[in-house]
């Protein structure tokens, strides 16, 4: 956490609404596009994300001075995904997203769409919440293993295995799409 | 595919670089209007509460005072007006073996009081008066003097000119000595001693003393 950070949250803590607008502004890209990443909406996304911020406003008293704000908010947010995974039960499928890009895409996209990093990305979104999140966490948010286990709750060691199992996954998958292409 | 070899770096600049394509069509400022107005909105239960407290409160008060049988704009009297504690620690003067209880007054002053001498005919007692606002004394010392064993209730009245008109400013103290005849019978008597003082042209009075005292005759 920088020192303007802390300034930031020190004053919103204290109530100041500008304070609390800059963290809002500093954050909300990534936390709605991770929200995405989890969700697979972006009406949930968004509504996941506002109610986060909200939480997260209203918690700040609990949030001890000096630590780095990036993974207890992530957590809101990740929570707060999870919570609406469960709730809407409202999954669009690999199909539904690659569907809904494609529809938005012009020829030329259409063609970069077959890159390495869109097929990674297709994987990534194809594995199942437990090894989709820890990834997420790590490679997306940019969170370091000890961070992600906070945010999720587990130990250090599960964090990694799970990581490690998942990139197996995305090995497989991608060397079968390499394959079939 | 051989581009995955090493997934790790791959991964991140993938995941990375998606946030370029971030598609997120909604409005930042619109969301940011709405989790204003939540915030905002969390203030208003502890308004309410509040409310609901003081409107508590109020019924609680007028209840009580209907149950009591008072008008709620009725002056209280004199007595009442003043805050004192009772049984408050008490002294013991040597020979005489008598307690001897302080009135504290919270309101504008403390009065304390001792028993000072016995003799035959008279009962000598020092008053000591601490002003906590700015205060007149009134040159009129009231000493109440109930027999304990008998209904016997004796009141003197005590005029000090050297007293009349003294005024006080919050935080002075003055004492002063008084005596009167002492009772009759013998028994056990209670003397309760009231000063009159005046602060912003109202009156008021002040009860302390309570002094025991063992009238052997």
């Amino acid at each position: 956490m920088t020192v303007d950070e802390k300034q930031l949250i020190r004053a919103a803590r204290q109530g100041d609404q500008a304070a609390m607008e800059l963290i809002f502004k500093i954050y909300v890209d990534k936390a709605v596009y991770l929200a995405f990443l989890i969700t697979k909406d972006w009406t949930t996304a968004e509504d996941v994300v506002q109610d986060a911020f909200i939480r997260a406003f209203r918690n700040l008293k609990s949030f001890k001075e000096g630590r780095p704000f990036k993974p207890w908010f992530t957590k809101i947010v990740v929570n707060q995904a999870k919570s609406n995974i469960k709730k809407t039960r409202h999954f669009v499928t690999l199909t539904n997203i690659e569907t809904a890009n494609i529809s938005q895409k012009s020829m030329d996209e259409l063609a970069i769409e077959r890159d390495e990093r869109r097929i990674l990305l297709q994987a990534v979104h194809s594995l199942k919440e437990t090894h989709r999140i820890p990834i997420l966490l790590k490679y997306f948010s940019g969170l370091t293993e000890a961070e992600v286990s906070t945010v999720l709750d587990l130990p250090v060691s599960t964090v990694k295995s799970r990581l490690y199992e998942a990139r197996q996954k995305l090995k497989d998958i991608l060397e079968k799409s390499g394959e079939d292409c | 595919m051989t581009y995955f070899r090493n997934i790790d770096d791959e991964l991140e600049k993938a995941l990375q670089e998606s946030l370029s394509e971030n598609s997120w069509e909604g409005s930042t400022e619109q969301m940011w209007q709405n989790i204003k107005k939540h915030l905002q909105q969390q203030v208003q239960p502890w308004s309410k509460k509040i409310r609901t407290l003081a409107l508590t409160a109020a019924v609680v008060l007028a209840l009580t005072l209907a149950v009591w049988n008072l008008d709620p704009n009725q002056e209280l009297p004199i007595e009442e007006k003043q805050t004192y504690q009772t049984n408050q620690p008490t002294v013991s003067i040597p020979g005489e073996t008598r307690p001897i209880r302080k009135g504290i007054l919270l309101k504008h002053a403390d009065l304390k009081v001792a028993l000072i001498k016995l003799t035959n005919s008279e009962i000598y007692l020092e008053i000591f008066i601490h002003a906590d606002s700015d205060l007149t004394i009134d040159d009129t010392i009231l000493i109440q003097v109930r027999a304990s064993e008998h209904s016997e209730t004796t009141v003197f009245t005590i005029n000090l000119p050297e007293m009349s008109g003294l005024s006080l400013s919050s935080g002075d103290s003055a004492s002063f000595k008084v005596s009167f005849p002492r009772p009759s019978q013998s028994g056990l008597y209670d003397a309760e001693v009231k000063i009159r003082y005046m602060v912003k042209n109202d009156n008021y009075e002040i009860t302390g003393g309570d002094i025991y005292f063992n009238n052997a005759r």
